[in-house]
């Protein structure tokens, strides 16, 4: 959704608008992006790519607050702005990320243990209005991630060592769990 | 500066406003968010316009479509639809006795 040649004040304003628009029907919010990108490079374009930090605050300030474009998007289907969630309700969900896999490791009922605690992850990121679809989707590839990339590892470094040692799946499980550490980071950063 | 009761008068009326300026001919965006939101009542931003533009583009009361530019990227230019004119002419036709009948009830004085 975003280019990688915008000014990092347009990168976080349309990135703004698109979380708190995260309620809005995909096509809707597809449009107002679009919208509001095509308005900022019109805005930009007399000034040409080397556009000072000046002009595009000016720019972005004539769109306005990007709370406000975002309730007015809103408003045309009927929809307000959610209340934001608490931060310990985030928290929590960032928590149970992080802590799902290594439950896995908890004897006998580990295994029903750690996939239950990342269902429970999932849904309460994707329930949340504190991210855009877009960081929910990597968020939950990356949670996944381990399930294909711990045997990766494990199998590659077997390969490098002749067989796997206890040390090497050791490493390779620490390897796969930095994965839904790196996913939840990421959404700690992104929350809004 | 712009309470619920401002947003929401707007909300009835806003679309008519750009459907009305689309009614001499096609207008570019800009042009049409600068008109807008150059009246503050009508708008407190240009950037808030643009989900309803969209909603009339979806809807079939107006239409876009993109123009070379000699300066710059293509503009994007507002055109109104038959359905969006005869919307326009409904909302024309509403309107004075609408104005009316509020003035009525809030002139001082007014009827009981």
């Amino acid at each position: 959704m975003n280019h990688r040649d915008d000014h990092p004040l347009v990168h976080t304003y349309l990135d703004t608008v698109a979380r708190l628009t995260a309620a809005l029907s995909e096509p809707a919010r597809r449009d107002l992006l679009a919208d509001l990108r095509e308005h900022i490079e019109l805005a930009l374009a007399p000034a040409g790519p080397a556009a000072d930090e000046g002009t595009v605050r000016q720019a972005l300030a004539q769109l306005g607050q990007p709370e406000a474009v975002a309730d007015a998007a809103l408003a045309e289907e009927g929809l307000s702005r959610p209340a934001p969630e608490r931060p310990y309700r985030t928290a929590v969900t960032l928590a149970l990320l992080v802590l799902s896999w290594p439950l896995a490791l908890v004897p006998a009922v580990g295994g029903a243990l750690a996939l239950i605690v990342a269902a429970v992850a999932l849904v309460r990121v994707w329930r949340s209005a504190r991210w855009a679809r877009q960081e929910k989707r990597r968020a939950t590839l990356l949670l996944l991630a381990p399930i294909l990339a711990v045997p990766a590892f494990a199998g590659a470094l077997s390969l490098a060592t002749h067989g796997l040692t206890p040390v090497g799946l050791l490493a390779a499980l620490a390897l796969g769990l930095c994965l839904p550490v790196a996913g939840a980071l990421r959404l700690r950063s992104a929350a809004v | 500066m712009d309470g619920p009761v401002a947003s929401q008068l707007r909300r009835g009326v806003l679309e008519y406003c750009v459907l009305a300026l689309l009614r001499d001919g096609p207008r570019y965006g800009v042009e049409l968010l600068q008109e807008l939101a150059a009246v503050q009542v009508m708008a407190t931003s240009q950037g808030t316009i643009y989900p309803l533009l969209s909603r009339l583009r979806r809807t079939g009361l107006a239409d876009t479509y993109l123009q070379e530019s000699a300066s710059g990227p293509s503009r994007r230019y507002y055109v109104l639809t038959e359905a969006g004119r005869l919307a326009l002419d409904e909302f024309t036709g509403l309107w004075p006795g609408f104005r009316t009948a509020v003035d009525h009830f809030l002139s001082p004085g007014g009827q009981p």
